[in-house]
């Protein structure tokens, strides 16, 4: 990480277990529950998140620090003089290898992200999860989900039979 | 292990684009099927529905939120089994109260009565009716009336509508900000004034009275549609208007559709395509008005002016337009039967255009048997700030010169190349130069082959090492339009 420049305000974040992590604001305020918290002044010392552990919230620190405008602690969108398509690209190829984890950790991520208010990280966790279970088997899907079939075979089969005319 | 509790569930299921995953999902389990029910917004159904209204109920009651149905008959044989008919649409608007959006495409049992139904839909917002033959102005009327909420109204191939009540009830009590009426036999030019005070609120409107009909109009037929001593009336605004897209009509100086001409303050977006009779001075008058106008298409086909036979429009329009619009950012021009060995046939010069380029931010051009678009136009095009996309169809007189100077447009990223006879191998060579080219599209050139071509796509735009995309066809891969220009 780079190195804390002089002026830029700091947040502290703690998770339920015990860990502390100073971020600056702008990285903060990437998400809208804690950007929230700041402008209502509930932000003074520390902000605790509840539900989300340490290992979790690392990785979204992580995330928002690569994800926030470049332009500094202003919240202000990125520069002009970094050529855009160049940058995204870049993130592109930033997140796709920050997504590879295992279906724990990015579910927990997509709550994460959820309960924190990401836009960014909620449609990336999301999306990289359909794309995984996309074209599966129902078995597969079901296993990934860890749900069970909860049908009987005939209502399986009226379902069957309307589902030819909703997916046209 | 921890599940994902049920709103993320449907908020992942919300993003899932592909119809065989949504299918997949309502079987995995009665959880997920609601969660897919529930977050289902918009169905097309059609054909494979049997027996038609029964099937419609299940599927509006098992999505409880449909905002957009689509009923779509294209293609269906008897052999299908019954269409469906009017009390379908009873079906719809007492099952789906969230209904906003409706389109009804090849219906051939529903009539009037059917329609009537719509009243109950108070949200609807969108009515789209595509060759349902059997409706005619009344049913539109009781739309009209019990729906006041619409705002977008598209009327494509109903030969049945006329203009009588709805036009003027629509236009007195309704707020409709979109209005397309495409190849309706009943509803003529004339007929569209009678929308009266409605014209101040409209955004968007496409008028084609006869989509299929093309070059033989050319020596300004009578538009038998006109009635001698009916009092039009023209004193209504339509300052609101955005978009504006007429087709295949006659006109005269002061009469019809010709007055939106002059009265369009806010127009961003004008097409024309074979309208006759019109000359410079509407688009003088055009361009003084439409001073927010960001794009224009002109669909061209020479006419008798005097005793020239020529393209509607000349170097003044060019002027005008130079002059009066500075937010022209795309062009878009066709010239249809303009034989390359008369090049008078065609109002424009090329001298012409280059000043127009020159004068405004274009970021668009696109070129249909342009003749007189040499070499000279392309180094005027190398020197377009912003231009990014480029499409030459039929133009005969760019050369590999032409090629060289394009490849230096600073901007350019998309470059398509149709039946560009004297472009070569060495020309299109020029383009490994090109500094932002992403795209590049050369069909029908007999004189490149596909060798040059994917040599421009294995070599990498410069700044980003991105690899450019190209596509080659021996043949032009020729939509409908293009069998029209001659070449």
């Amino acid at each position: 990480m780079a190195t804390r420049e002089a002026g830029k305000k700091m947040i502290m974040l703690k998770s339920p277990d015990g860990m502390e992590f100073e971020v600056e604001e702008a990285v903060a305020m990437e998400s809208q529950t804690i950007r929230k918290m700041i402008e209502d002044d509930c932000a003074d010392t520390a902000i605790l998140i509840p539900n989300i552990n340490s290992k979790i919230l690392s990785r979204v620190i992580e995330y928002c620090n690569k994800h926030v405008p470049t332009t500094g602690a202003t919240g202000a969108a990125a520069s002009d003089t970094v050529a855009p398509a160049a940058l995204a690209e870049d993130l592109k190829i930033w997140d796709a290898e920050f997504i590879k984890v295992n279906r724990a950790t990015r579910f927990d991520l997509i709550q994460a992200a959820s309960y924190l208010n990401i836009k960014g990280l909620l449609d990336l966790t999301s999306q990289t999860t359909i794309d995984t279970i996309s074209d599966n088997s129902l078995e597969e899907i079901r296993s990934f989900l860890s749900t069970k079939n909860d049908y009987l075979p005939e209502e399986e089969q009226t379902i069957r039979r309307e589902n030819q005319w909703a997916f046209q | 292990m921890e599940d994902l509790p049920e709103p993320l569930l449907a908020e992942i299921v919300k993003k899932v684009a592909k119809r065989s995953d949504l299918n997949s999902f309502s079987l995995v389990s009665k959880q997920l099927y609601s969660i897919e029910a529930s977050q289902r917004g918009a169905i097309r159904v059609g054909s494979g529905l049997h027996p038609a209204r029964k099937a419609l109920a299940s599927l509006c009651s098992r999505f409880p939120n449909l905002w957009k149905v689509e009923i779509d008959y294209s293609g269906w044989t008897s052999g299908h089994g019954n269409q469906l008919g009017n009390k379908g649409l009873l079906v719809i608007s007492s099952c789906c109260p969230s209904l906003t959006d409706l389109t009804l495409s090849f219906c051939s049992r529903i009539k009037d009565s059917g329609l009537g139904y719509l009243v109950n839909c108070k949200k609807l917002m969108s009515l789209r009716l595509n060759s349902v033959q059997k409706i005619t102005s009344g049913g539109i009327l009781s739309v009209v009336v019990g729906c006041k909420t619409l705002s977008a109204l598209h009327l494509i191939d109903c030969e049945k509508i006329g203009s009588e009540g709805w036009l003027e009830n629509l236009g007195c009590e309704g707020s409709l900000e979109e209005l397309v009426v495409e190849n309706c036999k009943g509803i003529s030019q004339y007929d569209l004034l009678k929308f009266g005070p409605g014209w101040m609120k409209l955004l968007r409107f496409k008028f084609d009275p006869d989509p299929m009909s093309c070059s033989w109009n050319i020596y300004g037929s009578d538009d038998l549609s006109y009635v001698a001593h009916y009092p039009y009336k023209y004193d209504f605004c339509c300052e609101s208007l955005t978009d504006l897209s007429l087709a295949h009509i006659a006109t005269k100086p002061g009469i019809g559709l010709r007055f939106l001409l002059g009265k369009c303050k806010a127009l961003e977006k004008l097409r024309l395509e074979y309208i006759n009779g019109l000359n410079d001075s509407d688009m003088i008058t055009l361009s003084k008005c439409c001073k927010n106008l960001r794009s224009i298409s002109l669909w061209l086909l020479p006419q008798f002016y005097g005793g020239n036979f020529r393209t509607a429009f000349t170097d003044d329009s060019l002027k005008s337009l130079a002059v009066s619009c500075p937010m022209l950012e795309s062009i878009e021009l066709t010239f249809d039967g303009c034989e390359p060995l008369y090049p008078s046939e065609i109002g424009f010069t090329q001298d012409g255009l280059i000043m127009l380029i020159q004068s405004c931010p274009i970021r668009v051009l696109v070129l249909r048997g342009a003749n007189f678009f040499a070499d000279k136009g392309m180094k005027a095009l190398s020197s377009a700030p912003l231009l990014e996309t480029l499409e030459l169809v039929c133009c005969r007189a760019i050369t590999d010169a032409g090629m060289r100077f394009i490849a230096r447009a600073p901007c350019l990223i998309n470059l398509t190349l149709r039946i560009c006879a004297q472009v070569t191998d060495a020309g299109v060579a020029m383009l490994v130069h090109a500094l932002k080219l992403e795209s590049l599209i050369i069909e029908g050139c007999d004189r490149v082959s596909k060798k040059a071509v994917k040599r421009v796509g294995g070599s990498a735009q410069c700044h980003t090492s991105k690899k450019r995309l190209v596509q080659y066809s021996a043949e032009s891969a020729s939509p409908a339009e293009l069998k029209r220009i001659r070449y």
